[in-house]
């Protein structure tokens, strides 16, 4: 287990480093830079600027100097609001994001798991079609396109809740809806088959031959099984959540973190861009890391080496 | 079969009374939702909505400090927290006292002086005097405050030396506060447009103490200190902004302080979010420099909200550079076909739709300098015309005219009018045009390339209501960015001379001259039509005027009642 650990961590921090590379590279290779407008600056001017905030130096320089400044916790200052340090700006904005991810991921797993069971439970009868049918409306919506229905419908037709904005507990309900329905279906989908393929097994046969409730049956003994599938999805549902917040983010004018990824990227506000991807980049490494130690939790067989 | 008639007509019946419980059951589970999500939500601090403007804004302010701002929503908040010299007329757009009583030139033009009011204060009780001013300039203008707007101070004596790091001698810098209230700048030439300048937020008062104790935290709420009509209250960066009245402000016109009570900026980056929030009453006002009315929205909510919808004018002219120096368009008679061969009357009632007016000259009217349309200067559309300026210059009905690029950035509305153009180029001259598009700061690097495309668009807006502003600082062949590429010696003889010149009527002359050979005689770019802002304004909202300059004059709006 620590051996594990200790491999992981090791990658990981590769892995980082070689998407902060990547990452720098690619911003100082798209055209146009953080400071150019319709009217372009004077070019004294432009060298002021470019001093204040380093960029004068040589490139190989500047990674380096950032390298060992993030090392330190500095991630820099946002170019396009000169007194956020970026560091602050993730401080404020990830917990939203996280707080809307997890509610998304909690209306996924409330919703998707039991109809999943239901539909495997009842399989090839009314409440399976009705699921199958629920989970191909969830997966087929974008939530580009069911945000701004559930605001034209929930807020505008019906006024039961706020529009837009993350402040009262009202107005979390419609993102959370459009972000977690999607979740809720693709989890739905793959509880059903799995569950359906456990349940064909021996162990099954012997729980019910030996006289067990078929609730016990399917909660107890198949469910615990089919959901190693299911965990195995929850990394990518955790890549789906960061792009998906960028969208609803955007729709629903929550100032999280992915909302303001775009506006920086077509700002060309390198650090705040660097120092976002950095994050994903290590959040994804942690989800995986902690999907796998939570396999081994679920199936005795895996063992971590 | 009949069973399922039946359950059909049993549906269609029970409709009307299972709908609203239907919809009470999803409201209940909706709320039991929300209860679980109580757990975490924040404190809100109820506010009274009948004393609260809310206004959208796109993007994040990018800063409160007014030596650096540069962009319009900082501007914006920027204006209604620190008082500038002078100010306009919302009408007319002359230049009125704020700050400053009155103002005076010498004989030369090169010294202004202005005296200040004595009865303005920062949010600390402190004076607001001309020793404030003298720190914001030399401040400003230092090159390690890097401020991206430094250069409209360059007409200061020494200015620009200190700026490039030539000279570090600040006592040779045009300004100097003669006495507490009295501020004197010289100019390094005459300069008849100085006063509208100097209420430039580059110009304005800083708070020496707050800047030099704090560094850049000086424009958080608890740092700050202005001396608008309102004050900061609240500024969670990227999420909302919140001002409230300055009890101790006092009107330079009406001797009062603001009407509103509190102003609640809000970031909204989607505005077809900001138009539904607009429509349920959360936000009073969207359009304008407030988050744009989605454009395919403009036609609907023109007729459902007539008393509401209103399009105002703004300082802006949309044009095509041309690329002078490109085959084949480095040839007059080619851009000047290319010009009257665009009918700009249907662009802006079929296309654009909101209010735009048709454009043959740069400078937009009311500007100081610019022209009136009613004198036609400028080439209007005939297509006759057209096809024969064509024809002279070797293309007739467009024969052998090389397709040519025209490209726009990324934006619906763009492509719309550049198909547009597209269509009224072949139909009329019967050449073909290109359209390409690009990403807003891939495109300014494209367009300033020598291979930059040979058409291409741009709308300009007036920093401060001067010609100068438009003529000399966009097209001057050597003291402008002149994406254009375009040289003609008379064209910048003339804005230099109608720069340093302190005869209005001259000044007027000469910037009309420059209109003709830039728009007319050398068709350097094809302007299409002067912009229009589109507002939707909740009722309640008494006194409001759009203000196409310099941030919105909220200090004398009004709010009555409820939304």
């Amino acid at each position: 287990m620590l051996n594990f650990l200790v491999r992981r961590l090791g990658s990981g921090a590769l892995s980082l480093l070689v998407i902060a590379a990547l990452v720098f590279l690619l911003l100082k290779a798209l055209p146009g830079g953080p400071f150019d407008t319709e009217k372009s600056l004077p070019p004294e001017i432009m060298r002021n600027i470019e001093a204040y905030y380093g960029l004068d130096r040589p490139l190989w320089e500047q990674f380096v100097r950032y390298v060992g400044n993030a090392l330190q916790g500095d991630l820099g200052v946002s170019y396009s609001q000169r007194d956020l340090p970026v560091i602050d700006l993730i401080a404020q904005r990830l917990p939203i994001s996280l707080e809307l991810g997890l509610y998304a991921i909690l209306l996924g797993l409330l919703i998707g798991l039991p109809l999943g069971v239901l539909a495997a439970a009842y399989h090839n009868r009314l409440p399976d079609y009705v699921a199958t049918l629920l989970a191909i409306l969830g997966t087929s919506i974008p939530n580009l396109a069911l945000a701004p229905m559930l605001i034209l419908f929930f807020g505008l037709f019906l006024k039961w809740l706020p529009i837009a904005r993350w402040t009262t507990w009202d107005s979390k309900v419609l993102p959370t809806l459009a972000l977690g329905l999607g979740i809720a279906a693709v989890i739905s989908r793959l509880t059903r088959s799995s569950m359906l393929q456990v349940i064909q097994e021996d162990f099954i046969r012997t729980a019910r031959a030996k006289g067990l409730s078929e609730v016990s049956v399917l909660g107890q003994h198949a469910l615990r099984n089919a959901l190693l599938p299911v965990l195995t999805i929850m990394g990518p549902i955790l890549a789906y959540l960061l792009t998906g917040t960028l969208v609803v983010e955007e729709i629903f004018a929550i100032p999280g973190l992915g909302s303001y990824f775009i506006t920086s990227i077509s700002n060309r506000d390198y650090p705040v861009v660097m120092g976002i991807y950095l994050l994903y980049g290590f959040l994804i490494i942690l989800m995986n890391t902690l999907v796998d130690i939570l396999y081994a939790w679920a199936d005795p067989r895996i063992r971590l080496e | 079969m009949g069973n399922f008639v039946a359950l059909f007509l049993i549906i269609i019946i029970t409709i009307p009374v299972e709908v609203p419980m239907l919809l009470a059951a999803v409201r209940r589970t909706l709320c039991l939702l929300g209860g679980l999500l109580l757990l975490s939500a924040p404190v809100v601090i109820a506010q009274d909505i009948t004393k609260t403007l809310r206004l959208p804004q796109m993007s994040a302010i990018p800063t409160l400090d007014p030596g650096l701002a540069q962009d319009s929503s900082s501007i914006e908040v920027i204006e209604q927290l620190f008082l500038g010299l002078t100010d306009y007329d919302p009408k007319t757009y002359e230049v009125i006292p704020e700050l400053a009583t009155k103002w005076s030139a010498s004989a030369d033009s090169r010294t202004y002086t202005f005296e200040m009011r004595k009865d303005v204060f920062w949010s600390d009780g402190v004076p607001v005097t001309a020793h404030d001013i003298e720190y914001a300039i030399r401040r400003n203008i230092n090159p390690e405050t890097a401020s991206p707007y430094a250069y409209v101070l360059y007409i200061l004596e020494g200015a620009e030396a200190i700026n490039k790091g030539e000279s570090k001698d600040f006592n040779s810098l045009g300004v100097r506060a003669v006495d507490d209230y009295t501020v004197e700048f010289r100019l390094t030439q005459p300069a008849g447009f100085f006063p509208a300048m100097a209420g430039l937020w580059t110009y304005r008062p800083l708070p020496r103490r707050s800047i030099e104790a704090f560094g850049t935290a000086w424009t958080e709420p608890e740092h700050i200190l202005t001396n608008g009509s309102y004050r900061l209250a609240t500024w969670e960066k990227g999420n909302q902004l919140i001002l409230k009245r300055n009890p101790d402000y006092k009107d330079s016109v009406t001797q009062q302080p603001a009407q509103i009570e509190e102003v609640n900026y809000y970031i909204i980056p989607e505005s077809s979010t900001g138009l539904a929030m607009f429509e349920n009453g959360e936000l009073d006002i969207i359009g304008g420099t407030f988050l744009s009315i989605p454009v395919a929205e403009i036609d609907r909510v023109r007729k459902e909200y007539a008393d509401r919808y209103s399009a105002q004018p703004d300082l802006c002219t949309y044009y095509l550079g041309v690329n002078n120096e490109r085959e084949p368009t480095n040839n007059p008679l080619v851009r000047k076909a290319l010009s009257a061969a665009i009918d700009r009357k249907t662009l802006v009632e079929r296309i654009t739709k909101g209010g735009e007016e048709p454009a043959t000259t740069f400078t937009r009217p009311p500007i100081f300098g610019s022209v009136d349309p009613k004198e036609g200067i400028g080439i209007g559309y005939d297509p006759e015309q057209a096809r024969r300026w064509l024809a002279e210059a070797g293309y007739p009905d467009g024969e052998g005219f090389p397709t040519i690029t025209y490209m726009h950035n990324t934006s619906e509305n763009h492509a719309k009018i550049a198909q547009a153009v597209q269509a009224m180029l072949r139909r009329n001259l019967g050449v073909n045009i290109r359209i390409e598009n690009q990403e807003w700061k891939v495109y300014l690097k494209s367009t300033t390339q020598p291979d930059a495309p040979h058409l291409f668009r741009f709308g300009w807006c007036a920093d401060y209501p001067d010609a100068n502003n438009w003529l000399m600082e966009v097209f001057h062949p050597t003291k402008s960015t002149n994406r254009i590429r375009w040289q003609n010696s008379e064209y910048a003889q003339l804005t230099e001379k109608a720069m340093g010149s302190t005869d209005p009527s001259e000044r007027i002359q000469l910037y009309r001259r420059a209109e003709q050979i830039l728009n007319e005689e050398e068709a350097a770019i094809i302007p299409l039509y002067f912009y229009a802002s589109k507002y939707l304004v909740n009722p309640r909202l008494k006194d409001w005027y759009h203000m196409a300059l310099g941030g919105q004059q909220i200090r004398y709006w009004r709010l009555m009642g409820r939304p």
